[in-house]
């Protein structure tokens, strides 16, 4: 059932790895395709220098908290990630829409399309996340805050001047609460 | 929710690593049995693992950064154009005074309200004198250059080592407007608000700017109005809410 990870999975290590000259052979192999892509779309090299850097960003941490594991090839999967993140700018600055109405974006293959979608998704669930947290109260924050410091967690409760107890108590609590603002 | 506060507990004390073996794998019996006690550890999961991206500084992150950074400037830098002028020459008055009129009516130099009052151009920091230069005068060096990336990973750095030093947490802040990382900026901002350091009224003044960055007026509007009279920024925070 599984599919087979693709050869190019390295690129997803290399970024990972903070590797440069892996990386440098992505930006060789997709720069120019994503430049013309945006700056034919009403994007500028800027538009796409910014789209590209984010979407590798992107991948890193889609890779790090999802352990990625790419099933096509990594310069149809950057392109399909940078596509879609120019088609949500473009729409959030309610400018002129993608010529061709973003119909190309299903161009590609169905797991290149699939692996996009899920990045997307993670990216808009993280968001969801810190706008709930943004709404929590203060001691709340302070509590997850404190707590991820990577710390014992009595360190930590000690720091705070409260019983390893009550952080625990009060961490379970404020989280439940995060947990049910993103369900809302 | 139907889950009992205990429940809650044990699923946070479960994902954080705050069990003991013999603790673990009763509560994975108990799991096993409840679909929704399984499914709101999948979401204590995901919660933790989402907050952790803004709120633990990613070392690896801020290097890959550094790496994208200095290729986006080889592979996207726009390409120099040589242009011959000899038979375009008399069109150039008439192409400049088109640009001219341009200019005028469209005015694309004018830059935003984000630009216009952005007040912290310059980052100073005690020198030693002794020589070394430190990664905090490194820092300021990238900043007052405008090179944000760079100062942002120094800054990163310098902050994680120290997060109580409010002018290295304030500065983080401000290259995290500029790299487009508003709401981890925010965060930093707001614990310098509720604290007492000399950067108090400059963090409300910043949350708001960022705000205006994203084009969230209202939000902008609650921060400027935070800056306390005969403040450094009061000013131009009042300016700037005349125009929201």
């Amino acid at each position: 059932m599984t599919k087979p990870t693709h050869p190019d999975q390295r690129y997803v290590t290399a970024l990972l790895n903070n590797d440069a000259a892996l990386i440098g052979e992505v930006y060789k192999s997709c720069a120019r395709q994503v430049k013309s892509y945006i700056c034919f779309n009403n994007g500028t090299e800027d538009d796409a220098a910014d789209i590209f850097q984010e979407a590798l960003i992107d991948i890193y941490h889609q890779a790090k908290d999802k352990g990625l594991q790419l099933t096509c090839p990594f310069n149809a999967f950057v392109f399909m990630v940078c596509k879609r993140k120019w088609f949500n700018e473009l729409k959030k600055r309610a400018a002129s829409p993608v010529t061709n109405s973003g119909d190309d974006l299903l161009e590609g293959s169905e797991d290149t399309f699939a692996l996009a979608e899920q990045l997307e998704e993670h990216n808009q669930q993280t968001g969801r996340f810190w706008a709930a947290f943004e709404q929590l109260g203060e001691r709340c924050k302070e509590i997850i805050r404190w707590s991820m410091q990577g710390e014992a967690q009595e360190k930590v409760a000690e720091a705070m001047g409260v019983t390893y107890g009550y952080l625990r108590k009060k961490k379970s609590e404020c989280m439940a609460s995060l947990v049910k603002l993103v369900q809302l | 929710m139907a889950l009992e506060n205990d429940s809650l507990l044990q699923a946070a004390n479960y994902v954080d690593g705050e069990m003991s073996a013999e603790e673990r794998a009763e509560f994975e019996l108990q799991m096993q049995a409840d679909a929704e006690l399984r499914e709101y550890v999948a979401q204590y999961r995901e919660a933790n693992t989402a907050l952790r991206r803004f709120l633990v500084p990613d070392s690896n992150a801020e290097a890959l950064k550094q790496t994208l950074g200095s290729l986006n400037q080889q592979y996207f830098k726009p390409e120099a154009k040589v242009v011959s002028f000899g038979n375009y020459s008399r069109w150039l008055s008439a192409v400049a005074a088109v640009l001219i009129l341009g200019i005028i009516v469209f005015n694309p130099f004018r830059r935003g309200l984000y630009e216009e009052y952005n007040t912290a151009t310059t980052m100073s920091v005690a020198e030693r004198g002794d020589g070394a230069e430190t990664n905090l005068e490194k820092a300021a060096a990238f900043y007052n250059n405008k090179e944000f990336t760079k100062a942002e990973g120094l800054l990163a750095k310098e902050y994680t080592a120290d997060t109580k030093n409010s002018l290295i947490a304030y500065y983080y802040a401000l290259t995290l407007i500029e790299d487009k990382q508003e709401a981890k900026a925010r965060e930093i901002l707001q614990q310098l608000y509720n604290g007492e350091s000399a950067f108090k009224y400059d963090a409300a003044y910043y949350v708001g700017l960022s705000y205006v960055k994203q084009k969230d007026n209202a939000n902008a509007k609650v921060w400027l109005q935070k800056v306390a009279a005969g403040t450094s920024n009061y000013q131009k925070a009042r300016e700037l809410l005349g125009k929201l």
